[in-house]
């Protein structure tokens, strides 16, 4: 899978959590999930699931606290496809 | 005015609501459930189902092990376990011994454990093996206490107390707010019955569910509404043993209720919008939701996904469920409709109860049981108002209460329902701050919720939101209004349940 299907794919995700929308289509790979877009602890759950559900991988061997960007999680989610 | 179950009897239908009764004790709510549904699987999981004969054997094995080592009537017992069946089969082995069960979070350091025995003088504790060295401590500090850990025992059966009286304490459940220091509310037989059958109200089918249960047993929205609810309408419970497998889990079990704070019922709304119903299992009826302030958006989010929402209100102190929404009634900013054999007073605001649920004091705290009763009266703390048909409104805390340097009295919860029924406002905070020209001034900061924002297409956001809190403001006194409107970008700091820990004020 490439880094941009994948990008593309999360930001499916995002939408239902991003602050603000215009910033979904927009999403670049150095955003920070939590200073830049906003996502609040209800919204970091509900990624950390909905990305392992999206994507087919199993997600425990990390936290959220694990990604600062956007990028760290299109990184995460290509080595383990 | 004493609260009668008649109102409840329109939401379902006349057998139903003819088995809705109560049980003065724990051992006779025992012998029912054994008796209604015996072969029927009480607790389930992945690596055993227990059926309610099997779990009314285990429990009696436990009131025999408590009888061999003559562990005294009516003193405090602890247990300290996970959310398993474990605890289950513990909890209830105490209470129908005739010891109270004093029900200790896993979390807790092994000095607080220690600290624990020493205030609540347990006379004996159950542990799980799984946190056997943390009892290591107060194993050594206090040798008087019989430590024992949960176990398949190789026991008889003893039979159940049934000199026990409705009015003899049950169980000691902490509380202890977001605020720090926690009490003990010793809760009597008769208050955790009634909290049960509190459950059971409003609701058209309540036999036969499936329950997955998230909430910690020590808390009384797991131990009551969760467990002992599940237990008196013949479902079957399922324990949430790991959190970070909770929708593997969901898939598998297929609960058909679940009992959540708004959070985590957000969290799933979202999970549903994106996956389909299928993502919690597919088989979803009803989710209870409480424990903190209910966005009307999520009453109105899930019926469309064929699940209803209902908003409950209550403390440990109650024995959890004071009211609830009664299914097929819309009142999204409303707590519901208040349970039966209670009786309220609204006193300066503040919700006043007495009632079968209410607890008897709290456990060796003589100054606070002083300042929590008045007359036989418990006052909550909570600020209420009730409409012409009966249904509560939670308007705010007594302790988060904003005083202006003019005396004027701010809710700060009040304005925030307000602004939380706004679809496009996730959360939201109102606080006293001091603008430029050293003038105080009350100021909102809010989180947006991406979901509806997003469709508007709105390009200027700030003027928005603050169009929408303008509208707010003309719903609110002069002394109320919002003067300044921050959208954070970051979530607020919040505590573990997930509730938005309020600024310190220093007084």
């Amino acid at each position: 899978m490439s880094e941009l299907e994948i990008l593309e794919g999360l930001k499916k995700i995002f939408t239902l959590v991003i602050n603000r929308n215009a910033e979904v289509d927009n999403m670049k790979m150095d955003a920070k999930i939590v200073s830049d877009l906003g996502v609040s602890s209800v919204g970091l759950i509900y990624l950390m699931v909905a990305i392992e559900e999206q994507f087919g991988i199993d997600m425990s061997d990390a936290t959220f606290n694990s990604f600062e960007t956007v990028g760290d999680v299109v990184t995460y989610i290509k080595n383990k496809k | 005015m004493l609260i009668t179950k008649n109102y409840f009897e329109k939401y379902t239908d006349s057998e139903t609501f003819s088995k809705l009764t109560i049980d003065k004790t724990v051992p006779l709510f025992l012998d029912k459930i054994n008796e209604k549904f015996r072969d029927k699987v009480a607790v389930g999981s992945a690596v055993k189902n227990v059926t309610y004969n099997e779990l009314i054997k285990d429990v009696k094995k436990t009131c025999s092990i408590l009888s061999n080592e003559q562990i005294p009537l009516k003193s405090n017992v602890g247990v300290i376990c996970n959310n398993n069946y474990d605890f289950v089969k513990t909890s209830l082995g105490v209470m129908a011994y005739g010891a109270v069960a004093t029900l200790l979070p896993v979390q807790l350091d092994e000095k607080t454990i220690f600290g624990c025995c020493m205030k609540y003088q347990l006379t004996c504790l159950f542990y799980e093996g799984a946190i056997a060295e943390k009892i290591e401590f107060a194993k050594k500090m206090a040798p008087n206490v019989k430590f024992i850990e949960i176990a398949e025992y190789n026991v008889e059966e003893a039979s159940f107390n049934y000199d026990i009286v409705d009015t003899d304490p049950a169980c000691i459940v902490l509380t202890g707010g977001t605020t720090g220091k926690s009490k003990g509310a010793i809760l009597s037989h008769k208050a955790i019955m009634t909290g049960t059958l509190n459950g059971t109200y409003g609701i058209k089918e309540v036999f036969g569910d499936v329950y997955y249960s998230i909430m910690p047993l020590t808390h009384v929205f797991g131990l009551i509404r969760n467990l002992l609810t599940s237990l008196y309408t013949g479902s079957t419970i399922y324990f949430c043993l790991d959190k970070r497998t909770m929708f593997k889990e969901i898939k598998e079990v297929k609960p058909t209720i679940l009992i959540v704070v708004p959070a985590l019922a957000e969290i799933f709304l979202n999970l549903t919008k994106q996956f389909g119903l299928g993502f919690l299992g597919g088989n979803l009826r009803t989710i209870i939701c409480g424990g903190a302030s209910v966005p009307p958006y999520l009453v109105e989010e899930f019926p469309k996904f064929g699940v209803t929402l209902l908003p409950g209100y209550g403390l440990t102190e109650t024995a959890n469920l004071v009211s609830g929404n009664p299914e097929g009634l819309n009142k999204p900013t409303s707590v519901g409709y208040l349970y039966p054999n209670q009786e309220i007073k609204i006193v300066d605001g503040e919700l006043w109860l007495k009632g079968d649920n209410l607890l008897d004091s709290y456990y060796n705290e003589p100054e606070e049981n002083k300042t929590a009763f008045v007359d036989g009266w418990f006052k909550t703390g909570d600020l209420v108002r009730i409409d012409d048909e009966g249904f509560l409104y939670i308007t705010g805390r007594i302790k988060d209460i904003i005083v202006l340097s003019n005396g004027e009295n701010v809710s700060p919860a009040y304005i925030e329902d307000k602004i939380n029924s706004l679809d496009v406002i996730q959360d939201s905070l109102v606080t006293l701050e001091i603008n430029e020209f050293g003038a105080e001034i009350l100021q909102a900061e809010v989180i947006l919720r991406a979901a509806v924002l997003g469709p508007l297409g709105i390009t200027d956001v700030q003027s928005y939101v603050e169009g929408l809190i303008n509208e707010v403001n003309k719903t609110l006194f002069d002394y109320e209004q919002i003067s300044k409107v921050v959208i954070r970008t970051e979530d607020f700091k919040r505590s573990p349940s997930m509730k938005i820990i309020r600024p310190r004020k220093d007084m």
